[in-house]
Protein backbone atom coordinates (compact mmCIF):
# COMPACT_ATOMS: atom_id res chain seq x y z
CA UNK A 1 0.00 0.00 0.00
CA UNK A 2 2.82 2.61 0.69
CA UNK A 3 4.48 1.36 -1.73
CA UNK A 4 2.19 2.18 -4.53
CA UNK A 5 1.42 5.55 -2.58
CA UNK A 6 4.90 6.34 -2.82
CA UNK A 7 4.97 4.99 -6.79
CA UNK A 8 2.19 7.43 -7.62
CA UNK A 9 3.50 10.25 -5.72
CA UNK A 10 6.96 9.82 -7.91
CA UNK A 11 4.69 9.79 -10.94
CA UNK A 12 2.78 13.12 -10.63
CA UNK A 13 5.78 14.01 -9.88
CA UNK A 14 7.69 13.60 -13.17
CA UNK A 15 4.83 14.06 -14.76
CA UNK A 16 4.01 17.58 -13.12
CA UNK A 17 7.90 18.70 -15.36
CA UNK A 18 5.23 19.15 -18.20
CA UNK A 19 3.68 22.06 -16.59
CA UNK A 20 7.29 23.46 -15.18
CA UNK A 21 10.14 22.47 -12.97
CA UNK A 22 8.83 21.46 -9.47
CA UNK A 23 10.49 20.26 -6.24
CA UNK A 24 8.03 17.36 -6.33
CA UNK A 25 9.81 16.95 -10.07
CA UNK A 26 13.42 16.78 -8.66
CA UNK A 27 12.45 15.13 -5.32
CA UNK A 28 10.88 12.00 -7.71
CA UNK A 29 14.09 12.27 -10.05
CA UNK A 30 16.62 11.97 -6.89
CA UNK A 31 14.60 8.99 -5.37
CA UNK A 32 14.33 7.51 -8.79
CA UNK A 33 18.49 7.67 -9.54
CA UNK A 34 19.36 6.99 -5.68
CA UNK A 35 17.03 3.53 -5.70
CA UNK A 36 18.74 2.76 -9.11
CA UNK A 37 22.24 3.34 -7.89
CA UNK A 38 21.50 1.37 -4.37
CA UNK A 39 19.93 -1.96 -6.51
CA UNK A 40 23.13 -1.99 -8.33
CA UNK A 41 25.73 -1.46 -5.58
CA UNK A 42 23.89 -4.51 -3.43
CA UNK A 43 23.63 -6.86 -7.06
CA UNK A 44 27.79 -6.09 -7.19
CA UNK A 45 27.92 -7.07 -3.91
CA UNK A 46 26.31 -10.12 -4.09
CA UNK A 47 27.68 -11.07 -6.98
CA UNK A 48 30.92 -11.10 -5.34
CA UNK A 49 30.15 -14.38 -3.77
CA UNK A 50 29.93 -16.35 -7.38
CA UNK A 51 32.64 -14.27 -9.64
CA UNK A 52 35.52 -13.85 -7.04
CA UNK A 53 34.65 -16.18 -4.04
CA UNK A 54 33.69 -19.42 -5.45
CA UNK A 55 36.68 -19.48 -8.46
CA UNK A 56 39.37 -18.92 -5.41
CA UNK A 57 37.64 -21.88 -3.11
CA UNK A 58 38.07 -23.65 -6.38
CA UNK A 59 41.91 -23.26 -6.34
CA UNK A 60 41.77 -21.07 -9.80
CA UNK A 61 43.87 -18.09 -8.29
CA UNK A 62 43.92 -16.93 -11.52
CA UNK A 63 41.11 -14.41 -10.62
CA UNK A 64 43.66 -11.88 -8.40
CA UNK A 65 44.95 -10.92 -11.94
CA UNK A 66 41.42 -9.25 -12.53
CA UNK A 67 40.52 -8.54 -9.60
CA UNK A 68 43.94 -6.68 -8.81
CA UNK A 69 43.40 -4.72 -11.87
CA UNK A 70 39.64 -3.42 -10.44
CA UNK A 71 41.08 -2.71 -7.07
CA UNK A 72 43.82 -0.50 -9.11
CA UNK A 73 40.89 1.74 -10.02
CA UNK A 74 40.52 3.62 -6.69
CA UNK A 75 44.14 4.62 -6.82
CA UNK A 76 42.52 7.94 -7.87
CA UNK A 77 41.89 8.15 -4.53
CA UNK A 78 45.42 8.38 -3.18
CA UNK A 79 47.27 11.66 -4.07
CA UNK A 80 50.48 10.78 -6.32
CA UNK A 81 49.54 7.06 -6.79
CA UNK A 82 46.46 8.35 -9.79
CA UNK A 83 48.94 6.95 -12.65
CA UNK A 84 48.29 3.42 -11.25
CA UNK A 85 44.35 3.57 -13.30
CA UNK A 86 45.49 3.83 -16.26
CA UNK A 87 46.75 0.34 -16.33
CA UNK A 88 42.80 -1.29 -15.78
CA UNK A 89 41.67 1.61 -17.90
CA UNK A 90 43.84 0.35 -20.93
CA UNK A 91 42.90 -2.92 -20.04
CA UNK A 92 39.16 -2.43 -20.82
CA UNK A 93 39.46 -0.24 -23.45
CA UNK A 94 41.48 -2.50 -25.25
CA UNK A 95 39.17 -6.11 -24.66
CA UNK A 96 36.37 -3.80 -25.67
CA UNK A 97 38.22 -2.51 -28.90
CA UNK A 98 39.63 -6.16 -29.73
CA UNK A 99 36.42 -7.88 -28.81
CA UNK A 100 33.63 -5.08 -31.20
CA UNK A 101 35.82 -5.06 -34.07
CA UNK A 102 36.35 -8.97 -34.04
CA UNK A 103 32.05 -8.58 -34.08
CA UNK A 104 31.35 -6.23 -36.32
CA UNK A 105 33.57 -6.86 -39.10
CA UNK A 106 31.95 -10.13 -39.38
CA UNK A 107 28.39 -9.66 -38.42
CA UNK A 108 27.87 -6.07 -39.14
CA UNK A 109 30.34 -5.58 -42.17
CA UNK A 110 30.66 -8.33 -44.14
CA UNK A 111 27.13 -10.40 -43.61
CA UNK A 112 25.04 -7.19 -43.91
CA UNK A 113 26.94 -6.33 -47.23
CA UNK A 114 26.67 -10.15 -48.75
CA UNK A 115 23.26 -9.89 -47.94
CA UNK A 116 22.50 -6.99 -49.78
CA UNK A 117 24.01 -8.04 -52.63
CA UNK A 118 22.37 -11.86 -52.44
CA UNK A 119 18.78 -10.73 -52.41
CA UNK A 120 18.79 -8.74 -54.93
CA UNK A 121 16.58 -11.29 -57.00
CA UNK A 122 13.29 -9.96 -55.33
CA UNK A 123 11.39 -6.39 -55.77
CA UNK A 124 12.26 -6.01 -52.22
CA UNK A 125 16.20 -6.77 -52.58
CA UNK A 126 16.29 -4.39 -55.47
CA UNK A 127 15.06 -1.60 -53.40
CA UNK A 128 17.21 -2.46 -50.39
CA UNK A 129 20.64 -2.48 -52.88
CA UNK A 130 19.36 0.84 -54.48
CA UNK A 131 18.71 2.15 -50.97
CA UNK A 132 21.93 1.56 -49.31
CA UNK A 133 23.90 2.87 -52.47
CA UNK A 134 22.07 5.76 -53.13
CA UNK A 135 22.06 6.54 -49.25
CA UNK A 136 26.14 6.14 -48.54
CA UNK A 137 26.55 8.29 -52.05
CA UNK A 138 23.89 10.75 -49.81
CA UNK A 139 27.32 11.02 -47.67
CA UNK A 140 29.86 10.95 -49.89
CA UNK A 141 30.84 14.73 -49.36
CA UNK A 142 34.08 14.81 -51.38
CA UNK A 143 33.27 16.82 -54.35
CA UNK A 144 35.45 18.09 -57.34
CA UNK A 145 37.01 21.64 -56.74
CA UNK A 146 36.20 22.81 -60.34
CA UNK A 147 32.68 22.12 -59.36
CA UNK A 148 32.36 19.28 -61.92
CA UNK A 149 30.34 16.74 -60.51
CA UNK A 150 28.92 13.84 -62.54
CA UNK A 151 25.02 14.18 -62.91
CA UNK A 152 24.68 10.96 -61.44
CA UNK A 153 25.86 11.97 -57.89
CA UNK A 154 23.09 14.48 -57.85
CA UNK A 155 20.16 12.02 -58.63
CA UNK A 156 21.66 9.20 -56.77
CA UNK A 157 21.64 12.24 -53.57
CA UNK A 158 17.94 12.95 -54.22
CA UNK A 159 17.24 9.36 -54.31
CA UNK A 160 19.22 9.05 -51.01
CA UNK A 161 17.03 11.30 -49.05
CA UNK A 162 14.27 10.11 -50.11
CA UNK A 163 15.50 6.51 -48.52
CA UNK A 164 16.57 8.44 -45.60
CA UNK A 165 13.08 10.46 -44.79
CA UNK A 166 11.33 7.27 -45.50
CA UNK A 167 13.98 5.79 -42.46
CA UNK A 168 13.44 8.46 -40.26
CA UNK A 169 9.64 8.64 -41.01
CA UNK A 170 9.81 5.19 -39.59
CA UNK A 171 11.89 5.19 -37.13
CA UNK A 172 9.93 8.27 -35.74
CA UNK A 173 6.64 6.81 -35.56
CA UNK A 174 8.37 3.86 -33.31
CA UNK A 175 9.25 6.34 -30.94
CA UNK A 176 5.93 7.92 -30.57
CA UNK A 177 4.44 4.12 -30.59
CA UNK A 178 7.40 3.49 -27.77
CA UNK A 179 7.03 6.67 -25.67
CA UNK A 180 2.84 6.36 -25.72
CA UNK A 181 3.28 2.78 -24.12
CA UNK A 182 5.14 4.32 -21.10
CA UNK A 183 2.59 6.70 -20.34
CA UNK A 184 0.29 4.08 -21.10
CA UNK A 185 2.01 2.09 -18.57
CA UNK A 186 1.76 5.02 -16.20
CA UNK A 187 -1.94 6.11 -16.62
CA UNK A 188 -2.56 2.59 -16.33
CA UNK A 189 -0.81 2.53 -12.78
CA UNK A 190 -2.61 5.75 -11.30
CA UNK A 191 -6.01 4.52 -12.45
CA UNK A 192 -5.74 0.89 -11.63
CA UNK A 193 -3.21 0.21 -8.97
CA UNK A 194 -3.59 3.38 -7.13
CA UNK A 195 -6.70 4.71 -7.48
CA UNK A 196 -8.82 1.96 -8.39
CA UNK A 197 -10.84 2.82 -11.33
CA UNK A 198 -10.35 0.31 -13.95
CA UNK B 1 -4.01 29.08 -37.92
CA UNK B 2 -2.09 31.20 -36.25
CA UNK B 3 -4.01 29.87 -33.18
CA UNK B 4 -3.18 26.47 -34.36
CA UNK B 5 0.80 26.93 -34.88
CA UNK B 6 1.21 27.99 -31.41
CA UNK B 7 -1.02 26.06 -30.14
CA UNK B 8 0.06 25.87 -26.13
CA UNK B 9 1.85 21.96 -25.77
CA UNK B 10 -0.30 21.31 -22.53
CA UNK B 11 -3.32 20.92 -24.59
CA UNK B 12 -1.78 18.50 -26.59
CA UNK B 13 -1.06 16.80 -23.36
CA UNK B 14 -4.17 16.71 -21.98
CA UNK B 15 -5.52 15.42 -25.26
CA UNK B 16 -3.23 12.66 -25.76
CA UNK B 17 -3.90 11.64 -21.74
CA UNK B 18 -7.52 11.85 -22.74
CA UNK B 19 -7.25 9.71 -25.75
CA UNK B 20 -5.49 7.15 -23.73
CA UNK B 21 -7.65 6.98 -20.62
CA UNK B 22 -11.06 6.91 -22.42
CA UNK B 23 -10.35 3.51 -23.70
CA UNK B 24 -8.84 2.39 -20.81
CA UNK B 25 -11.89 3.28 -19.08
CA UNK B 26 -14.41 2.11 -22.02
CA UNK B 27 -12.55 -0.87 -23.79
CA UNK B 28 -13.26 -0.87 -27.38
CA UNK B 29 -12.16 -4.43 -27.87
CA UNK B 30 -9.84 -3.80 -31.18
CA UNK B 31 -8.95 -7.09 -33.36
CA UNK B 32 -5.38 -7.70 -32.54
CA UNK B 33 -3.48 -9.85 -35.95
CA UNK B 34 0.63 -11.32 -35.34
CA UNK B 35 2.36 -10.48 -38.14
CA UNK B 36 5.05 -12.48 -39.82
CA UNK B 37 7.90 -11.64 -37.64
CA UNK B 38 5.51 -12.78 -34.67
CA UNK B 39 4.54 -15.93 -36.40
CA UNK B 40 8.35 -16.59 -36.84
CA UNK B 41 8.87 -16.63 -33.07
CA UNK B 42 5.95 -18.31 -32.31
CA UNK B 43 6.79 -21.30 -34.90
CA UNK B 44 10.38 -21.43 -33.54
CA UNK B 45 9.17 -22.28 -29.77
CA UNK B 46 6.61 -24.32 -30.79
CA UNK B 47 8.60 -26.86 -32.88
CA UNK B 48 11.45 -27.03 -30.18
CA UNK B 49 11.68 -31.29 -29.00
CA UNK B 50 12.48 -32.25 -25.73
CA UNK B 51 16.17 -32.32 -25.22
CA UNK B 52 17.01 -29.25 -26.76
CA UNK B 53 18.15 -26.40 -25.20
CA UNK B 54 17.64 -22.73 -25.11
CA UNK B 55 19.40 -19.44 -23.78
CA UNK B 56 17.19 -17.10 -22.15
CA UNK B 57 18.50 -13.86 -21.69
CA UNK B 58 16.81 -10.49 -20.48
CA UNK B 59 18.45 -7.17 -21.04
CA UNK B 60 16.06 -4.97 -20.72
CA UNK B 61 15.41 -2.33 -18.17
CA UNK B 62 12.65 -0.76 -15.65
CA UNK B 63 11.78 2.00 -17.53
CA UNK B 64 10.49 -0.70 -20.47
CA UNK B 65 8.62 -2.48 -18.29
CA UNK B 66 5.23 -2.14 -19.91
CA UNK B 67 5.68 -3.63 -23.57
CA UNK B 68 8.64 -5.61 -22.17
CA UNK B 69 6.69 -7.84 -19.43
CA UNK B 70 3.85 -8.11 -21.72
CA UNK B 71 5.91 -9.83 -24.62
CA UNK B 72 8.35 -11.59 -22.01
CA UNK B 73 5.08 -13.19 -20.39
CA UNK B 74 3.92 -14.75 -23.22
CA UNK B 75 6.50 -15.78 -24.81
CA UNK B 76 8.38 -17.42 -21.73
CA UNK B 77 5.15 -19.28 -20.67
CA UNK B 78 5.01 -20.49 -24.09
CA UNK B 79 8.44 -21.64 -23.36
CA UNK B 80 8.10 -23.43 -20.28
CA UNK B 81 4.76 -25.43 -21.28
CA UNK B 82 6.88 -27.15 -23.49
CA UNK B 83 7.67 -30.49 -22.25
CA UNK B 84 11.69 -31.62 -21.71
CA UNK B 85 13.09 -28.44 -22.68
CA UNK B 86 16.11 -27.12 -20.82
CA UNK B 87 16.30 -24.03 -19.81
CA UNK B 88 19.30 -21.76 -19.47
CA UNK B 89 18.89 -17.77 -17.98
CA UNK B 90 20.78 -14.92 -17.06
CA UNK B 91 19.90 -10.78 -16.97
CA UNK B 92 22.39 -8.26 -19.06
CA UNK B 93 21.22 -5.68 -17.00
CA UNK B 94 21.12 -4.69 -13.50
CA UNK B 95 17.08 -4.55 -13.19
CA UNK B 96 16.40 -7.45 -16.22
CA UNK B 97 17.17 -9.58 -12.84
CA UNK B 98 13.98 -8.39 -10.90
CA UNK B 99 12.00 -9.84 -13.83
CA UNK B 100 13.83 -12.75 -14.46
CA UNK B 101 13.69 -13.87 -11.01
CA UNK B 102 10.03 -13.40 -10.96
CA UNK B 103 10.11 -15.08 -14.47
CA UNK B 104 11.82 -18.03 -13.44
CA UNK B 105 10.06 -18.87 -10.13
CA UNK B 106 6.11 -18.29 -11.56
CA UNK B 107 6.61 -20.51 -14.44
CA UNK B 108 8.67 -22.67 -12.64
CA UNK B 109 5.68 -23.17 -10.15
CA UNK B 110 3.06 -23.07 -12.87
CA UNK B 111 4.81 -25.94 -15.05
CA UNK B 112 6.35 -27.69 -12.23
CA UNK B 113 9.62 -27.28 -13.07
CA UNK B 114 12.76 -27.66 -11.19
CA UNK B 115 15.73 -25.81 -11.12
CA UNK B 116 18.78 -27.62 -11.59
CA UNK B 117 17.13 -30.11 -13.54
CA UNK B 118 14.64 -28.50 -15.93
CA UNK B 119 16.46 -24.48 -15.92
CA UNK B 120 19.49 -22.56 -14.14
CA UNK B 121 19.03 -19.40 -13.52
CA UNK B 122 22.73 -17.76 -13.43
CA UNK B 123 20.97 -13.86 -12.20
CA UNK B 124 22.83 -10.95 -13.17
CA UNK B 125 26.09 -11.31 -15.60
CA UNK B 126 28.32 -8.67 -15.22
CA UNK B 127 30.23 -7.05 -17.72
CA UNK B 128 27.88 -5.79 -20.89
CA UNK B 129 29.13 -6.97 -24.27
CA UNK B 130 32.34 -8.63 -22.62
CA UNK B 131 29.85 -10.74 -20.44
CA UNK B 132 28.15 -12.01 -23.18
CA UNK B 133 31.04 -12.70 -25.23
CA UNK B 134 32.07 -14.59 -22.15
CA UNK B 135 29.19 -16.63 -22.01
CA UNK B 136 29.46 -17.41 -25.73
CA UNK B 137 33.17 -18.82 -24.68
CA UNK B 138 32.52 -20.74 -21.44
CA UNK B 139 29.56 -20.33 -19.37
CA UNK B 140 30.98 -21.88 -16.86
CA UNK B 141 33.52 -19.59 -16.68
CA UNK B 142 31.23 -16.64 -17.24
CA UNK B 143 29.05 -17.61 -13.92
CA UNK B 144 30.43 -20.15 -12.54
CA UNK B 145 27.07 -20.20 -9.98
CA UNK B 146 23.74 -20.09 -10.23
CA UNK B 147 21.37 -16.96 -8.72
CA UNK B 148 21.12 -20.01 -5.42
CA UNK B 149 24.94 -20.41 -5.74
CA UNK B 150 24.99 -23.70 -6.74
CA UNK B 151 27.74 -24.40 -8.70
CA UNK B 152 27.20 -25.18 -12.11
CA UNK B 153 29.83 -27.85 -12.62
CA UNK B 154 27.70 -29.86 -10.03
CA UNK B 155 24.37 -29.32 -11.81
CA UNK B 156 23.32 -32.49 -14.06
CA UNK B 157 21.97 -30.16 -16.72
CA UNK B 158 24.65 -28.17 -17.58
CA UNK B 159 27.34 -31.05 -17.74
CA UNK B 160 26.74 -30.87 -21.28
CA UNK B 161 26.18 -27.14 -21.74
CA UNK B 162 29.34 -25.35 -21.90
CA UNK B 163 29.14 -23.06 -24.66
CA UNK B 164 27.26 -21.29 -27.35
CA UNK B 165 27.24 -24.49 -29.64
CA UNK B 166 25.28 -25.79 -27.16
CA UNK B 167 22.50 -24.01 -27.67
CA UNK B 168 19.42 -24.66 -30.50
CA UNK B 169 17.83 -20.95 -29.76
CA UNK B 170 18.55 -17.67 -28.28
CA UNK B 171 15.83 -15.71 -26.95
CA UNK B 172 16.37 -12.20 -25.51
CA UNK B 173 14.41 -9.63 -24.58
CA UNK B 174 15.61 -6.02 -24.96
CA UNK B 175 17.74 -3.98 -27.24
CA UNK B 176 20.96 -3.14 -24.95
CA UNK B 177 22.81 -6.38 -25.43
CA UNK B 178 21.03 -7.27 -28.91
CA UNK B 179 24.32 -6.70 -31.03
CA UNK B 180 26.17 -8.22 -28.68
CA UNK B 181 24.42 -11.28 -29.11
CA UNK B 182 24.00 -11.56 -32.68
CA UNK B 183 27.89 -10.71 -33.02
CA UNK B 184 29.49 -13.12 -30.11
CA UNK B 185 26.89 -16.37 -30.12
CA UNK B 186 24.38 -16.82 -32.85
CA UNK B 187 26.51 -15.64 -35.86
CA UNK B 188 29.56 -17.23 -34.38
CA UNK B 189 28.23 -20.79 -33.57
CA UNK B 190 25.09 -20.37 -35.95
CA UNK B 191 22.39 -20.81 -33.58
CA UNK B 192 18.82 -19.61 -34.19
CA UNK B 193 17.72 -16.17 -32.58
CA UNK B 194 14.25 -14.78 -31.65
CA UNK B 195 14.40 -11.32 -29.56
CA UNK B 196 11.43 -9.26 -27.84
CA UNK B 197 12.81 -5.02 -29.00
CA UNK B 198 11.80 -1.82 -27.17
CA UNK B 199 9.26 -0.28 -30.17
CA UNK B 200 12.18 2.81 -30.33
CA UNK B 201 14.98 0.29 -31.70
CA UNK B 202 13.02 -2.05 -33.43
CA UNK B 203 13.64 -0.07 -36.87
CA UNK B 204 17.21 -0.68 -36.05
CA UNK B 205 17.04 -4.24 -36.26
CA UNK B 206 15.67 -4.74 -39.33
CA UNK B 207 18.58 -5.01 -41.17
CA UNK B 208 19.02 -7.86 -38.98
CA UNK B 209 15.71 -9.55 -39.86
CA UNK B 210 16.27 -9.05 -43.69
CA UNK B 211 19.53 -10.46 -43.48
CA UNK B 212 18.36 -13.76 -41.85
CA UNK B 213 20.37 -13.31 -38.73
CA UNK B 214 17.36 -12.77 -36.48
CA UNK B 215 14.87 -15.24 -37.10
CA UNK B 216 11.78 -13.40 -35.53
CA UNK B 217 11.17 -10.20 -33.75
CA UNK B 218 8.31 -8.41 -31.52
CA UNK B 219 8.10 -5.00 -32.07
CA UNK B 220 7.28 -3.31 -29.02
CA UNK B 221 3.76 -3.97 -27.02
CA UNK B 222 2.20 -4.60 -30.72
CA UNK B 223 4.13 -7.36 -31.03
CA UNK B 224 3.50 -8.49 -27.36
CA UNK B 225 -0.36 -8.46 -28.55
CA UNK B 226 0.18 -10.35 -31.86
CA UNK B 227 1.84 -13.10 -29.54
CA UNK B 228 -1.14 -13.74 -27.31
CA UNK B 229 -3.25 -13.81 -29.98
CA UNK B 230 -1.32 -16.67 -31.27
CA UNK B 231 -1.63 -18.39 -28.05
CA UNK B 232 -4.82 -17.90 -27.60
CA UNK B 233 -5.00 -15.27 -24.81
CA UNK B 234 -6.52 -11.56 -24.45
CA UNK B 235 -4.02 -10.51 -22.41
CA UNK B 236 -2.65 -7.04 -20.86
CA UNK B 237 -0.89 -6.21 -24.39
CA UNK B 238 -4.21 -7.41 -26.28
CA UNK B 239 -6.12 -4.72 -23.96
CA UNK B 240 -3.72 -2.25 -24.20
CA UNK B 241 -3.71 -1.91 -27.95
CA UNK B 242 -7.05 0.22 -27.85
CA UNK B 243 -5.49 2.95 -26.15
CA UNK B 244 -2.37 2.97 -27.86
CA UNK B 245 -4.54 2.78 -31.13
CA UNK B 246 -6.61 5.78 -30.19
CA UNK B 247 -3.68 7.84 -29.05
CA UNK B 248 -1.75 6.99 -32.05
CA UNK B 249 -4.79 8.47 -33.84
CA UNK B 250 -4.59 11.14 -32.13
CA UNK B 251 -0.86 11.90 -33.35
CA UNK B 252 -1.56 11.38 -36.87
CA UNK B 253 -4.64 13.98 -36.38
CA UNK B 254 -2.58 16.38 -34.77
CA UNK B 255 0.51 15.96 -37.45
CA UNK B 256 -1.84 16.15 -40.35
CA UNK B 257 -3.47 19.42 -39.05
CA UNK B 258 0.03 21.28 -38.22
CA UNK B 259 1.16 20.44 -41.82
CA UNK B 260 -2.15 21.89 -43.15
CA UNK B 261 -1.82 24.94 -40.64
CA UNK B 262 1.69 25.46 -41.52
CA UNK B 263 1.10 25.40 -45.71
CA UNK B 264 -1.54 27.66 -45.34
CA UNK B 265 0.27 29.96 -43.50
CA UNK B 266 3.41 29.95 -45.75
CA UNK B 267 0.99 30.54 -48.71
CA UNK B 268 -1.04 33.78 -46.74
CA UNK B 269 2.83 35.30 -46.15
CA UNK B 270 3.78 34.26 -49.92
CA UNK B 271 0.03 36.30 -51.09
CA UNK B 272 0.67 39.37 -48.49
CA UNK B 273 4.75 39.59 -50.12
CA UNK B 274 3.37 39.45 -53.43
CA UNK B 275 0.18 42.06 -52.70
CA UNK B 276 2.78 44.47 -51.56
Amino acid sequence: MAGTWIAAICTLGLMSFVIKDSPLYRLAEYTFLAVGTAYSFVLSLERLNPVIITPIKQGKYTIFIPVALGLLLYSRFFRGKQWLMGFPISVTIGVGLGLSLKGIVSSEIVKQLSDTYTSIGSLEGVLIFVGVICVILFFYFSRSNTGANPPVLAVARKIGRVFLMIAFGCMFSNVILSRMTLLLGRIKFLLGDWLNII
Amino acid sequence: MKYLINIDHRIIYILVIISITLPLIAPLNLPVDASEEVTKIYQKIDSLMPGDTVLLLISYAAQNEVEMKSQSDSVISHLFSKEGIKIVSAALVESGNIYLNQYMSSYASEYQKEAGRDFVNLGFVYGGEVAVANLANDIHQAAPADSDGNLLADLEMMKNIKDGSDFDLVINFGATQLWSIVRYITDVYNVDLVSGIEAVFAIRFLPYYVSGQLDGYLNGLVGAAGYESLIGIRGPASKHMDPLSSSSMLIIVLIIVGNISYLVEKRQKFSDRSAR
